[in-house]
């Protein structure tokens, strides 16, 4: 039973199933317009951001690490003194996600009410920098130094052989922040996953006041008034940031290759490397005809596809559902949004299709190192 | 300052409580963080250590103190209170004395103070006047201030001396005075001397010994942040500049802290006690500093491996010996392997490995017997055949020849045998390829027989008849077949022994240095079923004929003695074997067999084609040549075709260095992930890493099974875990000497024809005397040898051995070496005993006065050398089994100096001989009345010079038959 168990997580486990079900979960979770916000409240699930449904969540979660704890092969990787911090990270996420949904709620709520939210402070809604915020920092500071020394005795930093450059560890993991990053170069090249995506995610983070100049919810946690971007925040955050880190501290073991928790590392582990890029699907798979010569016309089908997706979706959408969006933003901060959005929602797309459709690259012009 | 209430969201109280119970928790932590770093596994055991050394000296304190003559301490005692009594009476003298003293040094050091400063100011003048001179200014007035200070510094300098010789004499009269005093307190101390040593030790490290300032010191100097001045608990640290550690982008020096807890190692005297305080096993050998290799030039991981650096017992490296030990490990020290360390320590069995890196040059390494043992297998296994080993670089094949194969065997013998050697010889040394656990099964079955039949087909195609010399043709055809009865006896008494062994039935016999050289050569079993009697007879009288470079000497048998021996071999028969029957060829799997060999460099379709246009012949030879390649044969046996291929297996060279990570365990997860765990079990079954694995038969493991003994593995593994690549400077490396490596050169030849299978050389070997069963009737000890025989000597009796021992039957056999190894065989003999010179006079006997004196000492009635000895021809009078040398050989073939030495003391040289000591008259056997009439006058004019007297022996031996 519990072998079977642990099979069934494997599986889940998957990259395409977990993010299917995650992807399925999270309007529902975090409804971005009314209609899920019906369903949200139908099935109950605004309960998570209570108290008692914290408790239920972090009793499941560390449910699920005690589990670990008594299986061979997960206590090997949640052992591990590098792996701690992700521990922490899960922890620490989930715990601020649910004191912040909880405030939200309870200032909608107010809200609702009429009456203020929790956060103001009467009667000029103000209290002083010093000493109520230095000195509460200043306590923190300091258990925060105590629970850093406890660790460094607890866990000592483990310390590995000389550095040998002409053997890698297998597998070869960035640091635990970098993990999110590592994971998108199994989907885009280096230039794009090492380079173009961080880029874009930092530029993406600072433009986003200058992008998004709506002040409801400044100052106060609030969810009702801010559904959308809240939803495409956590979207980002949650879902193209943290998962992929844990999917590559727990779940990517020697080779690069995915393993479920329960999962023993093998080395020698062996999977199907059969991905083809577009072209090879148009022309060879489709049309029988050879790969055309000129890359251009090779790659013409990629270059059609990605120009219309940055081109006309835009377009599409302004036309359609997004008409107040652009009415209300103007169409700079509406195409710089739908820019960086669609940028955004590249990464699942293309690990979709890889998984679907063992896609290698959209346009391959290896000629000139350019794959997208 | 003022705050207005409702700014404030917090209570101030219960922020400063907030902040109170943070910093005493922040404390808390800080005080863990000192004690985590204070509190370390080494400095309990230097406490402990401490306290054992307390109760090891103070038990020694007090044996020390019964063994002390307790008479004689009172009789000291009263002397020395008698001479503090004498002295007292002469107090007032001592007082005067000391006034004196005291002015006289007064004066002293007034004269020498005032001669200091005028040497000073003499000085700078002299400068000045130097000055003055090159200048050509003012000289005179320069010199004439020189000249002045330099008179005073002559008188000063005089009162200097005198006040000096004044003192000196008073300090003269104060000694005399107390001499007696002196003496009576040294003669006691000298008593005291052992004691008070253990008592001063005591004084330093026993608290209860100690002064309470020093007592308090002791605990202070300890504590945590004191410590950083003068603890007495401190790591301690060997620092090693020659061997190096290799930290990939450079070499530090070796640093080895072991013995911060291994306190006791170097120390004599902590045999028994516990870990990790215990004496080394081998101290005369090692850490000792009069030892070989002593610990602040070697220090402990240059030789055990592990990480030198670590002060804990997880982070030294230490590994288990066993499963046992690694949960006791684990309860006891909280042991876990060190992961991120490449070189961790060899476990106790297999610690001999560190010898070899810098002992690599040694055939045999002394006191590393499991170690040589490894080497010694690996060469008798030519594991370097397939294998590329840089210590075996340019060895010949070592298995038999096979381009004459046709004249030796039949190819239903030659099919049995390839099958599995061991059907045939049970403890044969060719090891087995077939029907290992990897391809047991019928598939594998199928395909193994057509390749065998091919292979056979292919060797007994390739073979030719041997060439025999110009004009000789061995075989004599009908006397061939002699008389088998005296076979045997031949066969154990000329020497096969020494070499081969003849075991039907398998024995259990601990796999020793003397076994190997016991199994030199195969088990010479079932013989009758295996070879033609021409081969055998051919063989026996000269083996180069079919093998140029074969090890098997040649024992120059008479066509008779061959004959009857060639008789005795083939009466051996193995039935079970012969009746084995060879199954038939299987065509159709034949030609897929070369189908898959021919669609690796072709489309199927066309080496079908290719397959078809092969006879049935042709087919069966291009598959056996595959198979020949594929597994290897041509490793070990000369195969025409072949001659020039390369060696199929991985590099062992470095093989100890080899990352674990490298080592594939495939699916077997029950042993050790260590590179000893799977060499263990590699060579226990060297197919065991493909169970479970689903491969195409030409990608499974192939190495084939040696059948090892756990002993075997076990000193295999040894060498293996030896060969590393390490950064030892070569002032450290053993053997950088040019004597060393020519006397192991030489030696390295002795140990590949087996020398040691009849002689014992370097104290090993010899072990036929076991089966002749008289010391005296084997072959001889070569100890000494260098130093015994004339080189020009040694290489004509080893080109052409002549009978020195007429009475032994067994024979020093002639081997098809060149002169180049017999020169290094020579030298390495020479230098062994410091005797480097080839070239040397005879002794010169000619005129020798002490001739006649020796030869009354050898006479019957004195030395009664004939009773043994062979005198120039006349055969002794004594035992046969007795009989030595002829002693007209002696002048040749005897070095002058060695002779001497050899009859001095016979035993010392040659352990277990019948030679006895001669007799060699003292000055009282010869001071008696009318001992003229007995002794010649010359003998009592020599009498009790032994040296002289032994060389007027040597003298008469070297005289007869000259």
């Amino acid at each position: 039973m519990l072998d079977w168990l642990k099979s069934v997580v494997d599986f889940i486990s998957t990259p395409s199933i977990s993010l299917t079900l995650i992807l399925l979960m999270f309007p529902f979770v975090f409804p971005p317009t009314a209609w899920f916000e019906t369903w949200h409240r139908r099935l109950g699930l605004h309960n998570l951001w209570t108290n008692r449904g914290g408790l239920v969540m972090f009793s499941v979660i560390t449910l699920i690490f005690v589990w670990g704890f008594t299986d061979v092969n997960f206590s090997k990787i949640l052992g591990k003194p590098d792996n701690v911090p992700i521990m922490i990270l899960i922890y620490s996420v989930f715990f601020f996600l649910w004191l912040a949904m909880k405030s939200a709620y309870e200032n909608d709520a107010h809200i609702a009410a009429g009456e203020p939210v929790q956060e103001y402070y009467p009667p000029e809604d103000k209290v002083l920098v010093w000493p109520d915020l230095v000195y509460i920092e200043l306590i923190a500071l300091i258990l925060m130094m105590v629970f850093l020394l406890v660790w460094s005795i607890g866990l000592p930093a483990p310390l590995e052989e000389p550095a040998n450059p002409s053997l890698s560890p297998n597998p070869a993991k960035a640091p635990w922040y970098f993990l999110g990053l590592q994971e998108m170069l199994v989907y885009f090249d280096p230039w794009l996953a090492g380079v173009v995506f961080p880029s874009l995610i930092i530029v993406g983070l600072m433009a986003i006041p200058y992008l998004d100049s709506d002040r409801k919810g400044s100052g106060y946690y609030s969810f009702a008034g801010r559904r959308t971007a809240v939803f495409v925040f956590l979207f980002g955050w949650l879902v193209l940031w943290v998962f992929l880190i844990v999917v590559g501290t727990f779940f990517r073991g020697p080779n690069w290759n995915f393993f479920g928790p329960f999962e023993e590392w093998s080395v020698t582990k062996v999977v199907p490397l059969i991905n083809i890029n577009l072209s090879e699907y148009v022309w060879v798979k489709l049309l029988r005809v050879g790969l055309p010569a000129n890359p251009l016309v090779r790659e013409s089908v990629g270059i059609i596809m990605l120009v219309l997706y940055f081109g006309l979706t835009p377009v599409m959408l302004a036309r359609g559902k997004l008409r107040p969006l652009l009415d209300k933003l103007g169409s700079i901060r509406y195409s710089l949004i739908i820019f960086l959005a669609l940028a955004m929602v590249l990464l699942p797309i293309k690990m979709y299709l890889r998984w679907t459709l063992n896609l290698h690259y959209i346009i391959s012009i290896p000629e000139a190192f350019f794959n997208i | 300052m003022d705050l207005k209430k409702e700014e404030r969201y917090y209570h101030p109280d219960q922020l400063h409580r907030w902040f109170g119970i943070s910093s005493i928790i922040f404390l808390g932590a800080l005080v863990a963080m000192f004690g985590d770093d204070y509190i370390r596994e080494w400095k309990t055991y230097q406490r402990e250590f401490r306290q054992l050394d307390i109760d090891k000296t103070r038990i020694e304190l007090e044996a020390g103190q019964t063994k002390i003559d307790s008479t004689l301490l009172g009789e000291l005692d009263a002397k020395r209170r008698a001479a503090e009594a004498a002295l007292a009476r002469q107090q007032v003298q001592l007082d005067q004395l000391e006034v004196r003293i005291v002015e006289a040094e007064g004066e002293l050091h007034w004269a020498s103070m005032r001669n200091q400063e005028n040497n000073a100011e003499r000085d700078a003048a002299r400068y000045q006047l130097e000055q003055a001179l090159a200048n050509r200014d003012n000289v005179k007035k320069a010199q004439q201030n020189f000249d002045q200070l330099t008179d005073h510094g002559r008188i000063y300098k005089g009162n200097e001396e005198q006040f000096q010789t004044v003192v000196d004499q008073l300090k003269q009269e104060v000694t005399n005075l107390g001499s007696a005093m002196k003496e009576a307190e040294d003669e006691r101390s000298a008593l005291l001397k052992s004691v008070s040593l253990l008592e001063r030790k005591l004084s330093i490290i026993d608290p209860e010994n100690m002064t309470l300032g020093n007592r308090i010191a002791d605990r202070v100097r300890d504590l945590p942040v004191m410590d950083f001045l003068a603890p007495s608990i401190k790591i301690q640290q060997i620092i090693i500049d020659d061997i190096r550690d290799d930290v990939i982008f450079t070499t530090v020096p070796k640093v080895d802290r072991c013995t911060s807890c291994h306190l006791g190692v170097d120390k004599a005297g902590f045999e028994d006690a516990p870990q990790p305080f215990r004496t080394h096993p081998r101290l005369e050998m090692f850490l000792a500093s009069s030892s070989p290799h002593p610990m602040e030039e070697f220090g402990c991981t240059s030789c055990h491996a592990g990480r030198g650096r670590g002060t804990s017992f997880s982070s030294a490296g230490h590994m288990p010996a066993t499963p046992e030990q690694a949960r006791e490990w684990k309860e006891k020290y909280d042991w876990e392997e060190l992961h991120h360390w490449d070189e961790k320590m060899f476990p106790a069995q297999y610690s001999e490995a560190g010898c070899l890196k810098c002992h690599y040059l040694e055939p045999i390494i002394k006191g590393g017997d499991k170690l040589s043992l490894g080497l010694t297998i690996i060469e008798k296994a030519a594991c370097f055949g397939c294998h590329e080993l840089e210590r075996y670089a340019g060895w010949r094949r070592r298995g038999p020849n096979l381009a004459h194969v046709t004249d030796k065997l039949k190819k239903d013998f030659a099919f049995k045998w390839i099958r599995n050697p061991r059907t045939f010889r049970h403890n044969a040394w060719m090891p087995s390829f077939f029907a290992q656990t990897n391809t047991a099964d019928p598939a594998s079955i199928r395909r193994i027989n057509a390749e065998i039949h091919a292979m056979v087909q292919y060797l007994f195609s390739k073979a030719t008849p041997a060439v025999f010399p110009e004009g000789v043709h061995l075989d004599t055809g009908e006397s061939r077949v002699g008389d088998a009865a005296r076979g045997k006896e031949l066969a154990a008494s000329v020497g096969c022994l020494g070499c081969h062994v003849m075991e039907p039935e398998p024995v259990i016999v601990e796999t020793t240095l003397d076994r190997m050289n016991q199994r030199h050569g195969p088990n010479l079993i079932g013989l009758g079923s295996k070879v033609t009697p021409q081969w055998l007879f051919n063989w026996l009288k000269d083996p180069s004929v079919h093998n140029p470079y074969t090890r098997m000497p040649n024992l120059r048998l008479s066509d008779q003695e061959a004959a009857d021996i060639t008789a005795f071999l083939l009466t051996m028969r193995n039935r079970e074997f012969e009746q084995t029957e060879v199954p038939p060829l299987d065509v159709e799997e034949l030609d897929n067999i070369a189908i898959r060999w021919l669609a690796k460099q072709n489309t199927e379709e066309a080496a079908r084609q290719q397959v078809e246009a092969m006879s049935p012949d042709e087919r069966l030879v291009f598959v056996g040549q595959k198979s020949i390649l594929f597994y290897g044969c041509f490793s070990c046996h000369n195969i025409p075709g072949f001659e020039s291929a390369k060696p199929i297996g991985t590099p062992l060279t470095f093989e100890g260095s080899k990352p674990v990570h490298n080592l594939d365990f495939g699916s077997i997860h029950e042993i050790g992930h260590t590179n000893y765990n799977w060499f263990e079990a590699k060579l226990a079954n060297p197919r065991i890493f493909d169970r479970d694995k689903v491969k195409p038969y030409d990608e499974k493991l192939r190495m084939p099974n040696f059948n090892f003994t756990p002993t075997e593995v076990e000193a295999v593994v040894t060498a293996l875990l030896g060969m590393v690549k390490t950064d030892v400077r070569p002032e450290k490396l053993a053997n950088q000497d040019l004597a060393s490596q020519l006397v192991l050169k030489g030696r390295a030849i002795i140990k590949n024809h087996n020398c040691q299978g009849c002689h014992i050389i370097d104290g090993q070997g010899g072990q036929i005397a076991s089966i002749i069963g008289d010391p005296n009737l084997s072959p001889p000890n070569l100890n000494t040898e260098g130093a015994k025989v004339y080189a020009d000597w040694l290489y004509s009796f080893l080109k052409d051995p002549t009978i020195i021992r007429p009475n032994l039957t067994v024979r020093m056999p002639t081997f098809a070496l060149n002169d180049l190894q017999w020169n290094d065989i020579i030298k390495s003999f020479q230098y062994a005993d410091g005797t480097p010179a080839t070239f040397v006079d005879l002794h010169d006997v000619d005129g020798s006065v002490g001739i006649p004196v020796g030869e009354f000492l050898a006479s019957k009635e004195i030395g009664d050398c004939g009773k043994c000895h062979l005198i120039a021809g006349a055969k002794p009078t004594g035992n046969i089994a007795d009989w030595a040398p002829d002693l007209a050989l002696s002048r040749d073939r005897l070095r002058s100096e060695w002779m001497v030495r050899w009859l001095r003391d016979p035993e010392s040289i040659m352990p277990g001989t019948r030679m006895p000591q001669p007799y060699i008259p003292s000055k009282e056997d010869v001071d008696f009345d009318g001992a003229e009439d007995f002794f010649p006058k010359a003998l009592i004019e020599l009498a009790g010079d032994t040296q002289a007297l032994l060389e007027t022996l040597r003298d008469y031996v070297y005289s007869v038959g000259n």
